[in-house]
């Protein structure tokens, strides 16, 4: 049988760690093994569900402080057609990176599609750029790629959004395309107020829920982003957009 | 292969001393980073204790190593990804060689991993004549002039803008600027086509989860999140040992890696991987394929006393605040790993006496296991590693590097076992030395192999009498008044 070397490479290790398989192993995988660790992430996930309104306030200020010693952006609305207004200003007022075309890639998601921005942007000769996931077939993922790195903006929403450091996490499912994200000279996200989080602790908690309850996991490809691209390499001096985005957005949809 | 050049470190290490532009870029570097990371851990709510904790959940994952691999590697089997284990560098190049022929591959394009390095995939690629592009700002600027990486996070430190200004308006056919900025949006533009045609993604993996079934890679540039993402293939290479059990750990784990690595609170992009695009997504590569390597670690691994060197997770930290890097810089090292980490990893994997000379340069100071955030103890080790070069050793197949200084030591030993002895030698040697006496009364030439003892510095005659003979005589005068 090919193992592509797995049993072999794996007796290895054993002979090295001296296993014989008599010695009991810990629990490795047990999510919380102790007591106080059970009581702490019940705790965490009781907290971030009940959190009140105005915790939620400090939180996002929070978040903008850290924002800022990154540059990246992080602006409040009260409502969701606020949100759309200030992107379509963005998209009105920044200019292509690449060529003079101006074209906007979008995630297929509810809130995006709530803004309902694809008229006013059409009606300025800007074209907006989807993944169509029901077919997203070999010729598709080559259209997307090739298209979305022509876009100038990327607006996507995240799953999460860290206050401590200002992190989008981002898992990948149909319709949210990874490189929405990544090819556009401007990231723009989208968020609602109750998916700010105060920190990674948090977070690694509300993973672990997950696991246990609905089984989606990390997916396949699950990214953090912390602010605009970013380089130091040419004489220590910092530089926006290496290959990434060079600016960041974040409009956080506070509520009234 | 791969390229080991240790034995140069003398060689190297003199260049580096006199070469204005790296002594000033060394300098700053670890003025920013070296204190950052100090001042990092001390902002951190659990406080710099936390490093123990690290230490822990890494020895933890190396203790049941066997259990975690096979773990990830069966659920990334099961989300259609491949996985393959290489026992050695050959094996793993051979592979990811194999795959790039069986798609026709032309251009790869690569995400900074010094694993890569170590098994010295870019030659083997240069010679099959696909491209490998690095992507890497850093790397991208050495790649281009033909040189090799100098330290583990900023690889082209040693290079002036200047320099750099004149590399790219050669290469790229840009005018000539000094500008970091023009100069970053020329490389942004040079290597956006590079991973849009490219028909491959290399990266490395920084800690894999085994619970979860996910690699995972970090970057401040995004260039690995391009690698990852745009080629129709993804090969990842980890060290067998980069993984822990849960996916919890990673929350301590990569807050202290960001901060020791660059003085930050977290890295810009930080990507779970765990298998290729399914059905229904519109990117990410087709076929996904997980190399993980041995390359000597076993050894490493069956060794109590080395075996806490496999918890080290790559960060930089260390150099950032070694006096002896920062002397000498990272070429000296003459291997994929610089610095303390590479004066205690480079012997175990290439051979003791061939790289003994990255041990016996470190000052064995300690500033490396208190910048470590997983607070391995690297002067623990250098000293091992020492001692089996004074001794010798079977099991590391091990010569004895100098039996004269061991027959040296062993009258030492002797002498100051007796003080009849050790008394007639320092009387000896007080008058001895007199005879050495050279201008304004110090000794500033020995012979012979004492030679490095005056090389670069003069030595105070001893006193007329000893400390212990002055007190006597002063408890005698004492007693008289
Ligand atoms: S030894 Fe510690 S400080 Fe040095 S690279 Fe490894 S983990 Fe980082």
């Amino acid at each position: 049988m090919n193992d592509n070397g797995q049993v072999k490479f794996i007796n290895k290790i054993r002979k090295a760690l001296c296993f014989d398989g008599k010695k009991p192993r810990p629990d490795l995988f047990c999510p919380k093994s102790d007591e106080e660790s059970i009581e702490e992430s019940v705790l965490i996930l009781d907290r971030i569900s009940n959190r009140p309104h105005s915790s939620r306030i400090q939180l996002l200020e929070k978040m903008i402080d850290a924002a800022k010693l990154i540059n990246l952006n992080v602006i409040p609305v009260k409502t969701l057609p606020e949100a759309a207004q200030e992107i379509v200003k963005l998209a009105f007022e920044k200019q292509p990176e690449w060529g003079d075309e101006k074209s906007v890639a979008l995630w297929k998601h509810p809130l995006i599609e709530e803004m309902n921005i694809g008229d006013i942007l059409r009606k300025r000769n800007i074209k907006m750029i989807f993944s169509n996931q029901p077919d997203a077939g070999k010729t598709e993922r080559d259209r997307l790629i090739k298209e979305s790195a022509g876009s100038f903006i990327g607006i996507t929403s995240a799953d999460y959004c860290i206050a401590e450091t200002g992190t989008l996490v981002m898992k990948t499912r149909p319709g949210h395309a990874r490189v929405v994200s990544l090819l556009p000279s401007i990231h723009v996200a989208v968020i609602k107020l109750e998916q700010v989080i105060a920190d990674f602790k948090e977070l690694y908690a509300l993973f672990e829920e997950d696991l246990k309850e609905n089984g989606e996991g990390l997916t396949n490809c699950m990214t953090f982003i912390t602010g605009p691209s970013k380089t130091a390499d040419i004489e220590a001096t910092m530089v926006h957009g290496a290959h990434g985005p060079r600016e960041l957005y974040i409009y956080v949809v506070t509520g009234t | 292969m791969t390229r080991i050049a240790t034995e140069n470190y003398r060689e190297e290490a003199i260049k580096g001393i006199n070469d204005p532009v790296l002594q000033k870029a060394l300098a700053n570097l670890q003025m920013r980073l070296g204190r950052g990371a100090e001042e990092a851990y001390r902002n951190l709510p659990e406080g710099p204790g936390l490093r123990r904790k690290a230490h822990e959940i890494r020895m933890n994952a190396i203790e049941n190593l066997d259990v975690l691999l096979e773990l990830l590697a069966d659920k990334i089997r099961s989300r259609g990804g491949h996985v393959f284990f290489a026992e050695d560098a050959d094996a793993a190049v051979t592979y990811c060689l194999e795959t790039a022929q069986k798609h026709n591959v032309r251009l790869a394009v690569k995400g900074k991993s010094m694993i890569t390095e170590e098994i010295g995939l870019n030659d083997a690629f240069a010679a099959a004549d696909i491209e490998v592009a690095e992507t890497d700002l850093g790397e991208y600027i050495i790649q281009l002039a033909g040189e090799h990486p100098s330290h583990i996070i900023a690889p082209a430190i040693h290079k002036t803008r200047s320099e750099i200004g004149l590399l790219f308006s050669e290469k790229l056919n840009i005018p000539y600027t000094t500008d970091p900025e023009t100069l970053t949006r020329a490389a942004r533009k040079a290597l956006r086509e590079k991973f849009l045609s490219a028909g491959m993604g290399i990266s490395g993996c920084n800690i894999a989860c085994a619970e979860t079934g996910h690699i995972t890679v970090v970057s401040n540039e995004g260039n690995i999140r391009m690698s990852t993402t745009l080629p129709k293939v993804h090969v990842a290479f980890m060290g067998m040992e980069r993984i822990t059990a849960r996916l919890s750990d990673h929350d301590i784990l990569f807050r202290l890696l960001s901060r020791g690595a660059a003085a930050q609170k977290m890295a810009g992009y930080v990507s779970y991987i765990g298998g290729p695009r399914i059905s229904g997504q519109a990117d990410g590569p087709d076929e996904f394929h997980l190399v993980i390597i041995d390359n000597g670690r076993t050894k490493i691994l069956a060794d109590n006393e080395f075996r806490e060197m496999l918890c080290c997770i790559r960060c930089g930290a260390c150099l950032n605040m070694c006096p002896v890097y920062g002397e000498i810089g990272g070429h000296a090292y003459g291997y994929a790993y610089t610095g303390p980490v590479g004066a205690v990893v480079t012997p175990l994997l290439v051979g003791i006496n061939r790289a003994k000379d990255l041990c016996l340069g470190e000052t064995l100071c300690g500033a490396c296991k208190d910048a470590c955030p997983v607070d391995i103890d690297l002067p623990r080790m250098l000293l091992l590693l020492r001692a089996k070069l004074a001794d010798g050793d079977e099991k590391w197949n091990v010569k004895r590097e100098n039996t004269g200084e061991k027959i040296l030591y062993g009258i030492w030993s002797e002498i100051v076992r007796r003080r009849w002895a050790y008394d007639a030698m320092l009387n000896l040697s007080r008058e001895g030395l007199r005879l050495f006496t050279g201008k304004e009364g110090m000794i500033s030439s020995f012979p012979f192999f004492l030679k490095g003892w005056t090389d670069s510095r003069d030595m105070k005659l001893p006193a007329r009498e000893s400390f212990m003979l002055q007190w006597k005589k002063s408890e005698k005068q004492k007693r008289v008044k």
